[in-house]
């Protein structure tokens, strides 16, 4: 390499995006670029010829100064880490610059020997501004921990919702509970004799209590299903069975409208994996909703079927059907087809509402058919369970639901 | 024969509904506790044939207070039943794990409770032969 004036190197050192200092070996300083100027304030002019720890009086004692030596006597190169070895020298941010008091500048360290004329060892001190790195590390720090923050946040409200929802429906039903029940004992003479109006004021109470509390039931599995609180619990079902069971426990209701039900089994044998409770709720609504829209001396039919891998049950009324304009809305919370007739039939219109979320847990989708003053059919499909994979009874109870597919061959067209 | 029941429930409304119904309706001897520990203090001298209890009580829940009474050698054999509003089926499997014979849902319907007692009575002795 040619030997250039002092000048060039300054030049080649002047341009770099560093701080740049070099120290003899008694560690006065022998180059002081301009990006230190720019740093520290401290032109080239006041800094040459004197040593380092006078122009950076703090770096006495710390590991840079002992570093410095090394490099010096044993020729050691050194990388001083910045988490240990913060604001080494007095540096600032030039972006700052007129600020005041200006921002300190995150700086890292290198320190490296260099071999001089005569066996001497002298100290190239490299330093670089990490500010912006820093910044980013900090801020990337900052918006974890918020993250994590508001995720606790989240939990705690949701653990509050289902808190909510459990004292809700604890502290309604209590007062309820006794409601109901002293009007259940004068209803029932236990309090002595009453008069017919006595009654018929007790039974309306009582009519209304229940009503209240089907309506608590359903506004609580309202805010279970949209907090994600509603619990399912899955076992293999025999379908038959569940329908059997529905059409009993609903068949009162029905008979107030003189409506009867009736199963149409296809899939006597079919299993399904399902919340008993659950798919109770669901055919209890239909088939409300089914009797309570029918004609007087009405017929509702509970439908079982094969659909592709999946088994159909339908709930069909004669009823006066669903308009075509309420479709959109009547899975939708409080939605009822707007007729004083829908009024005088009770409801609060969050039945379907529960239904669809009940069915679509259960991987099903619900719909229906209808024509306007005809009458409705919903459906939903439920995966079928398949033999294989759950215990079968024995093969004696096996083959004798055949002949319980006796519905009417009428009946199931 | 099932004749003398405690029953254990911190709702003084509740505890007259349902104290009427068991006495007036069923025709049983009845001795009602308040809160958990009075059921402790009272049970091995009123020597009932069954109890009855609430599971959300202050101080000492109806699950704690079981846990409790089966401690007790006197009562080795006595039915107990919940009679609450928390009847999921994992709170069920709980209560049934810790020695509770059944669970009766709340609301409950006064007039048919004795029945229900008296058919869960009955489903206990069968399998204990008593
Ligand atoms: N089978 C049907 N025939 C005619 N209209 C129906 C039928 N089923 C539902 N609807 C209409 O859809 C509305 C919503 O039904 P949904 O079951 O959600 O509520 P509801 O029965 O009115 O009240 P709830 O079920 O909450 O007691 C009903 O009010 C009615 O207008
Ligand atoms: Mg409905």
């Amino acid at each position: 390499m040619p030997k250039y004036e002092k000048s060039l190197i300054e030049a080649i050192v002047d341009v770099g995006e560093c701080g740049i200092i070099l120290l003899d070996e008694s560690r006065n300083i022998i180059l002081w670029n301009s990006w230190m100027h720019g740093a520290s304030g401290i032109s080239a002019n006041e800094a040459v010829n004197r040593p380092l720890d006078a122009v950076f009086p703090s770096i006495t004692g710390r590991r840079v100064f002992s570093a410095i030596d090394d490099a010096i006597r044993r020729g050691a190169s050194s990388k001083l880490s910045h988490a240990l070895n913060k604001w080494v020298f007095s540096l600032y941010c030039s972006a700052g610059a007129t600020q005041v008091p200006r921002e300190c500048m995150e700086h890292q360290v290198v320190i490296k020997p260099i071999a001089a004329e005569g066996g001497a060892r002298h100290c190239l001190i490299q330093v670089s501004d990490i500010t912006a790195a820093i910044k980013r590390e900090k801020m990337l720090r900052e918006i974890a921990q918020r993250a994590q923050a508001s995720a606790k946040e989240a939990e705690k409200l949701s653990r509050t919702k289902s808190e909510f929802i459990s004292v809700v429906s604890h502290e309604l039903r209590t007062p309820l509970t006794s409601i109901n029940g002293s009007l259940s004992l004068v209803a029932g003479g236990v309090a002595g004799d009453i008069s017919e109006q006595g009654r018929a004021l007790v039974e309306i109470a009582m009519r209304n209590t229940e009503r209240l509390l089907r309506l608590i039931n359903d506004i609580l599995d309202v805010a279970k299903i949209e907090s994600g609180k509603m619990n399912y619990y899955f076992e293999p079902l025999k379908l038959a069975e569940l329908l059997e069971a529905s059409a009993v426990v609903n068949r009162a209701y029905a008979d107030q409208f003189g409506v009867t039900i009736e199963i149409c089994n296809r899939v006597p044998d079919v299993r399904v994996r399902g919340d008993r409770e659950r798919l109770m709720q669901v055919m209890a609504n239909l088939l409300s909703n089914a009797a309570k829209f029918s004609p007087r001396d009405g017929r509702v039919r509970v439908k079982a079927e094969r659909n592709g891998d999946a088994v159909r049950i339908s709930v069909s009324d004669h009823g006066h059907g669903i308009p075509d304009e309420f479709r959109e809305q009547i899975f939708g919370k409080f939605a009822q087809a707007d007729s004083t007739d829908t009024r005088q039939r009770g409801g609060t219109g969050l039945g379907l509402n529960i239904v669809k979320a009940i069915v679509q847990n259960h991987k099903g989708e619900i719909g229906f058919d209808s024509i306007v003053g005809k009458g409705t059919t919903f459906y939903f499909d439920l995966p079928e369970l398949l033999p294989g994979l759950l215990p079968e009874p024995s093969a004696a109870s096996r083959s004798e639901p055949q002949e319980r597919a006796d519905c009417d061959a009428a009946l199931c067209e | 024969m099932l004749n003398k029941i405690l029953y254990v429930e911190d709702e003084p409304d509740i505890q007259t509904v349902a104290r009427m119904a068991l006495e007036v309706v069923g025709g049983f001897n009845v001795e009602v506790c308040s809160s958990g520990s009075e059921a402790l203090e009272k049970v091995v001298d009123y020597a009932p044939d069954l109890i009855l209890m609430d599971v959300m009580m202050p101080h000492m829940d109806g699950p704690a207070t079981l846990v409790e009474l089966r401690k007790l050698e006197a009562l080795d054999g006595v039915p107990v039943i919940f009679m609450t509003a928390k009847v999921q089926p994992d709170e069920v499997k709980e209560y049934k794990a810790i020695g509770a014979v059944d669970v009766i849902p709340k609301p409950f319907d006064p007039m048919s409770l004795p029945e229900t007692v008296k058919r869960i009575w009955a489903e206990q002795c069968e399998k204990t032969v008593c």
